[in-house]
């Protein structure tokens, strides 16, 4: 259990994927103007997550390790999030049309989302246990929205701000993330791993 | 070898599968009619109705009714088509068209240092306007021509030029011109007059550096006060598009104008 507990902190803090791995940078600057369409983009990305990490996990371990195919891991952990994120588009779209155009080109785009293909590699790496990359998995799609429901927050209040004329836009909010990130290091500490 | 991709086409197949099934549960139902009007749009996106995309207009105008004369691309009898496939009919609206408010041609020019960078407007406006004196300008590297959808822009010896014929005034040049000396003016009457000239700097200073120019000389008010076609104001003249029924007498104006810089549009 506290294993789990560590598994999970790890994840959605210490090792926040956006803050301190720098990977889903794109999603990250692109969809964190709005807190609602942050916090769909972050919840569709959590279950694209959490699914992935315990359907390649089952893959992993059941097919490709016992066949001796692990060169292939790559081809199918895209395979599986590819399938996983058309889903996810389907079922968007079916209940929340308003979510889906808000999400945009965003939506489909979770596919290249590199956070993820990290996750399911991470989740290899570190030889975690079927219950362990569940809860991997969640922890980081917590830690994205996480990082992504922050950023919009802080955009959002930015509207109000004076930004010098070069910096509008992309700029301002690329220092941020940074500082943002630095902020997040000081969690370094807690745990290791 | 055999194992890898049976096991791959196994994998695709089911996941294949797993998609197949969801979209048949999960299908959306759309309005046929979104569909039809989205076919007989043009179906180039170029966004001058105010929406994302031509299909998004579609929808737009089944679920709430949108105008569908914002639409200035599809031809005549499409947009009739249209109109009467939702039972509306249309109101009267002129056509819009992008004029280019200069007149300078190379040889009009003053040239003052030679641009050696990024062959785009944009680039050469935010290094004084690369070199070209005059501030207001036609800078002819062809920003409009790469952003029209439509082909209708060419710059011919340093200067842009618009096939009226083919312009639909979406309006796409507007915004792409640093300078902003594109303007969208609706033609209301059989012929449209435009000053093409954006200077606002002293006469002194615009012989200096174009001898195409307006030199807001007034000619062009006094030869006809009552009528008030024209007004001349901080150094440039502006005509009054509104008031421009009677072609003959601007025409008269057009001939006597010194710089010759009022065009027909």
């Amino acid at each position: 259990m506290e294993q789990l507990i560590l598994v999970f902190i790890a994840a959605s803090i210490t090792n926040n994927f956006v803050l301190t791995y720098f990977l889903g940078i794109c999603p990250f600057i692109g969809v964190s103007n709005k807190t609602e369409s942050a916090v769909g983009l972050g919840i569709a990305t959590t279950f694209v997550m959490t699914i992935a990490a315990a359907v390649t996990w089952l893959i992993y371990h059941y097919m490709l390790v016992p066949f001796n195919l692990v060169f292939l891991q790559y081809v199918t952990f895209i395979i599986v999030i590819a399938s996983l994120v058309q889903f996810v588009e389907m079922f968007i779209r079916k209940t929340s049309p308003p979510l889906y155009k808000a999400l945009g080109i965003f939506l489909p785009l979770i596919t290249t989302n590199c956070a993820i293909l990290g996750l399911t590699l991470f989740m290899v790496l570190r030889n975690y246990n079927f219950l362990e990359a569940i809860i991997f998995g969640l922890g980081a799609g917590v830690g994205f929205t996480l990082a992504l429901v922050i950023m919009a927050g802080i955009r959002e209040e930015l509207e109000f701000a004076e930004v010098p004329k070069p910096l509008k836009g992309a700029g301002i909010t690329l220092i941020i993330a940074g500082m943002l990130a630095l902020a997040f290091m000081g969690f370094g500490g807690i745990i290791s791993g | 070898m055999v194992l890898s991709v049976s096991s791959m086409a196994v994998l695709a197949v089911f996941f294949a599968g797993v998609l197949a099934f969801a979209d048949k549960k999960l299908k959306v139902k759309e309005n046929p009619k979104i569909e039809e009007i989205n076919n007989l749009l043009p179906g180039i996106n170029c966004g001058a109705c105010g929406f994302l995309s031509c299909h998004d207009f579609a929808e737009h105008i089944v679920t709430e009714g949108a105008d569908i004369g914002k639409c200035r691309v599809v031809s005549e009898e499409t947009r009739e088509k249209l109109f009467e496939m939702m039972g509306e009919k249309e109101t009267e609206r002129y056509p819009k068209l992008a004029l280019i408010h200069c007149a300078a041609r190379i040889e009009n020019k003053k040239i003052e240092a030679d641009y050696k960078g990024v062959k785009t407007c944009s680039g050469a406006n935010l290094v004084f306007g690369g070199g070209m004196a005059c501030k207001y300008g036609c800078l002819g590297l062809g920003d409009c021509v790469r952003v029209c959808p439509f082909d209708a822009i060419c710059v011919e010896e340093g200067l842009a030029k618009v096939d009226l014929e083919k312009c639909t005034g979406c309006g796409k040049c507007i915004s792409a011109c640093p300078r902003g000396i594109i303007k969208l003016e609706e033609k209301r009457y059989e012929k449209l007059f435009y000053v093409a000239c954006s200077s606002f700097d002293t006469v002194i200073r615009t012989r200096e550096v174009c001898s195409a120019g307006c030199i807001a000389c007034g000619i062009c008010v006094k030869l006809d006060p009552e009528g008030g076609y024209f007004e001349v104001k901080n150094n440039l003249s502006k005509p009054d598009y509104a008031k421009q029924d009677n072609p003959e007498k601007i025409e008269t104006i057009k001939e006597k104008c010194p710089t010759k810089v009022i065009k027909e549009g």
